[in-house]
């Protein structure tokens, strides 16, 4: 369904499909053209529905999704897609991002979120982040958890020498998330969501 | 007048003392000459014929026995005899004189001369000589001793009179004695009434008035200002003071009736000014029991179903504020307490103060008035500009995250390049966005402040960590500007505090970041835990900045405060809002006094 990182040949990479669905034209319009290059098609879609519309025609390697929509709104999108089994890697982007709509996305297997505003650098990485992750420990829990592994994201990130407060965050909700899996308490988990919702956005490397 | 009366009836009582005094002694002294005159005459009277007695005998025995011998031829001598006749004849006119014409006495006293004549005959009968045969002269014996012995009896009969005469005049004196003490009784008893007239007049002129005066004095204490004391007659020493009372009596009545004009006044005007209030209002004893309530606040404790009564939430207010003994006047109405009534929401800003007598020992001058401010259309009016900001704010941002990201692409240059002039206004359109977004992140931060202090998701959290998690966020920021941030070891025994730790985070971000952004280069700010007091800690960031500005400092706290001069960014909502959430906490957050260059900021955290 998405690219293997690790089988990164020329082919696979020119046909890395992006999906933006975002209600904001202006917004779509950068999206695509920061996205878009020679091996990166970027489709748009500019409500929930449309979006649903397009992933029930093609197949994307990321979805780019805004949480306020006129129709369907993002955690609907979510939901509509998780439940006929689509599995595809989203990111959650959006400027009011609370703890509430952020556990719900994380219930539902969408562990990348960007706080609009954002530059186009941020996107490029959050997409290059997501298909083509380095070797290092972050990126590959990361991965491990979109596949729902959280055990090995948290083995992963418990083998950070100096974890610094992103790592411990995540280690802490993957923890709690693994857990809710059999009791059915989000309390804990909103809690902590809440307490670290500032990290959880995805940082480009250096900046702060 | 009084005194003359007394003076008269005392002097009554006295000479009436005199007078029964006088007249016991008088009657005594007669009585007792009576009784020894009559004891004298009616002795005389039984001496006398005792005497007779004596003579007799003394005559029988000196010549009665010659008669017994034969005649003796020698001339008889009879000097004693004649001796003896007369005072014999003597006692008999003792006898007679004492008859004082009574008749008894008369007939005893002839028969007792004839007895003693009698006997007398026989005696000269006897000196005749003519007695010479020895049968005559036992004949004359032999009457001798008859006469003798009747004479001897007449002695007795008269003796026994006499003591009876005796008697009779001791009864009679009996009787004098008796008239005596009638007579005595009548004067004491006459004493008697007039002292027990005096005590009536002295009581009716002297006690009486004390008593009356008492009474109306007792009732003026109750407030019967109607009662008058009667005037006295002309000259008593009450006069004086029954009109001084009446006066008084009639002044106070005067002064009532103004203070009671007075008071219905001030009560009218209370009551209208509560009435027209439209806020409840309710007035309560030292011991919290409702004294008075405005029509409004009635409706409200019915509608809220407590009649009469302060509802719970402010009771539990007021129960503190009696702790305290302090004042309780919250001025912003997000203080309200909110009550359910018929299924809208009513918000109620309560304004509780002690109110007191300048007389402190009066007890009902003092206790607790409850003014409940309804706030509810402020807090609908707040409600909707925050609303408003908030729905304004993200219809401005979700356009402006567009043209940001264009301003940003074309920046890159990737597909064309651009000219200096593009260039400039590209990076001047992107500078201003970059503002803007910044203006309407402090909006939607201080909607978010505004709506969301009130909801606080509290967990029992370590203060520590949270200073600690700042100084790391800001570590790379601090960096930036070769700034040192030491944070001061844990506090031993540290409490844990009861707190939102997202919002707790926003404001020790917020006063670091502060800091940080305040401090020279190679500056030092400093993070540390106290616990100055027992109920709460209190967390310092301190730098090394110029400080804030003297005229500044009373309002950094407020919204959109910006200190003149500052060339950093911010639209000046950074403290208030922290002041926000340090309020929502019942905390505080303040500006220490600048001491040795350095500007310390804090927050006291109530321990949970």
């Amino acid at each position: 369904m998405f690219q293997s990182p690790d089988s990164g040949s020329l082919i696979h990479l020119a046909t890395r499909r992006v999906l933006v669905v975002d209600d904001e034209p202006t917004l779509r319009l950068g999206f695509s053209y920061a996205l878009s290059n020679k091996t990166t098609y970027v489709e748009t879609a500019a409500t929930g529905r449309q979006a649903l519309d397009a992933t029930a025609k093609a197949d994307f390697d990321v979805i780019i999704l805004d949480l306020r929509m006129p129709d369907i709104d993002g955690l609907g999108v979510i939901k509509s897609l998780r439940n006929v089994g689509i599995q595809t890697p989203i990111v959650l982007c959006s400027a009011g991002l609370n703890s509430s709509s952020t556990m719900q996305a994380l219930l539902n297997g969408v562990v990348d979120f960007l706080h609009k505003p954002i530059c186009p650098a941020e996107l490029r990485g959050v997409v290059d982040f997501i298909l083509t992750p380095s070797n290092q420990l972050f990126p590959k829990a990361m991965r491990a958890a979109r596949e729902g592994a959280y055990d090995v994201a948290i083995g992963f990130l418990n083998q950070a020498a100096s974890p610094d407060t992103q790592t411990t965050a995540w280690a802490d909700i993957f923890t709690l998330l693994r857990n809710e899996k059999h009791k059915g308490e989000t309390f804990l988990l909103e809690q902590h969501v809440n307490q670290h919702l500032n990290l959880l956005a995805y940082r480009e490397p250096g900046g702060v | 007048m009084l005194r003359l009366r007394l003076f008269y009836g005392l002097l009554t009582i006295v000479v009436l003392l005199w007078g029964v005094g006088g007249a016991a002694l008088l009657l005594m002294n007669d009585s007792s000459d009576q009784y020894s005159a009559r004891l004298k005459e009616d002795y005389q009277i039984i001496d006398a014929a005792q005497s007779c007695r004596t003579i007799t005998a003394t005559l029988n025995s000196h010549y009665l026995p010659q008669l017994a011998t034969p005649v003796v031829e020698k001339p008889l001598d009879r000097s004693l005899f004649d001796k003896l006749k007369v005072e014999l004849q003597g006692n008999l006119n003792i006898v007679t004189n004492s008859t004082k014409g009574d008749p008894e006495w008369a007939g005893v006293a002839q028969r007792f001369e004839q007895a003693i004549d009698i006997y007398c005959d026989g005696y000269e009968n006897y000196f005749s000589g003519n007695v010479v045969k020895l049968s005559d002269r036992a004949d004359l014996l032999r009457y001798m001793s008859t006469q003798t012995q009747r004479l001897t009896d007449m002695s007795d009969s008269i003796m026994s009179l006499g003591e009876k005469t005796l008697f009779n005049g001791a009864k009679l004196l009996g009787r004098e004695a008796g008239k005596n003490i009638l007579l005595i009784t009548t004067l004491v008893i006459l004493g008697t009434t007039v002292a027990a007239l005096i005590y009536y007049q002295l009581v009716r002129h002297m006690v009486d008035p004390v008593a009356r005066l008492t009474h109306s004095i007792e009732e003026i204490r109750k407030g019967n200002f109607e009662l008058v004391l009667p005037t006295p007659g002309r000259g008593s020493e009450f006069i004086s003071v029954a009109s001084a009372f009446n006066d008084m009596a009639a002044e106070l009545k005067v002064h009532r009736m103004q203070t009671n004009e007075n008071l219905q006044r001030a009560n009218l005007v209370n009551r209208a000014i509560l009435e027209a209030i439209p806020s409840p209002v309710y007035i309560l004893s030292d011991d919290t029991k409702v004294i008075q309530m405005n029509p409004a606040a009635e409706n409200l404790s019915e509608k809220v179903g407590i009649a009469s009564r302060i509802p719970l939430k402010i009771q539990r207010i007021l129960d503190d504020c009696r702790e305290n003994g302090s004042h309780f006047l919250p001025e912003d109405p997000r203080e309200a307490l909110l009550f359910r009534i018929e299924e809208k929401e009513y918000y109620y800003l309560p304004r509780i103060f002690r109110f007191e007598s300048e007389n402190h020992s009066h007890a009902s001058g003092s206790g607790w008035a409850i003014l409940l401010h309804n706030v509810s259309r402020i807090r609908w009016l707040d409600d909707m500009k925050t609303n408003l900001i908030a729905t304004v704010s993200h219809e401005i941002k979700t356009p402006l995250t567009g043209i940001r990201m264009v301003l940003h692409l074309l920046m890159e240059e990737r597909t064309s390049k651009l000219d200096e002039m593009q260039k400039t206004m590209v990076s001047s359109a992107s500078e201003d966005c970059e503002r803007l977004l910044g203006t309407l992140n402090s909006l939607l931060d201080l909607s978010r402040a505004e709506s969301g202090t009130t909801h606080l998701t509290r967990h029992h959290s370590s203060l520590q960590d949270r200073v600690e998690t700042a100084a790391t966020l800001y570590a790379d920021m601090a960096r930036a500007k070769n700034v040192q941030i030491h944070v001061s070891p844990e506090l031993p025994n540290a409490p844990k505090v009861y707190i939102d730790s997202v919002k707790m985070d926003e404001v020790l971000n917020n006063l670091v970041s502060n800091a940080i952004k305040h401090s020279p280069r190679g500056g030092k700010v400093s993070l540390a835990v106290t616990r100055p007091e027992a109920d709460f800690l209190r967390v310092s960031v301190i730098d090394e900045g110029p400080g804030v500005p003297e005229a500044a400092q009373s309002r950094i706290f407020e919204r959109f405060f910006r200190a003149s001069g500052q060339d950093h960014d911010g639209v000046g909502l950074g403290l208030f809002i922290s002041r926000e959430i340090m309020r929502a906490h019942e905390g505080r957050i303040g500006l220490m006094e600048r001491s040795e260059n350095q500007t310390e900021f804090y927050i006291d955290v109530p321990i949970a």
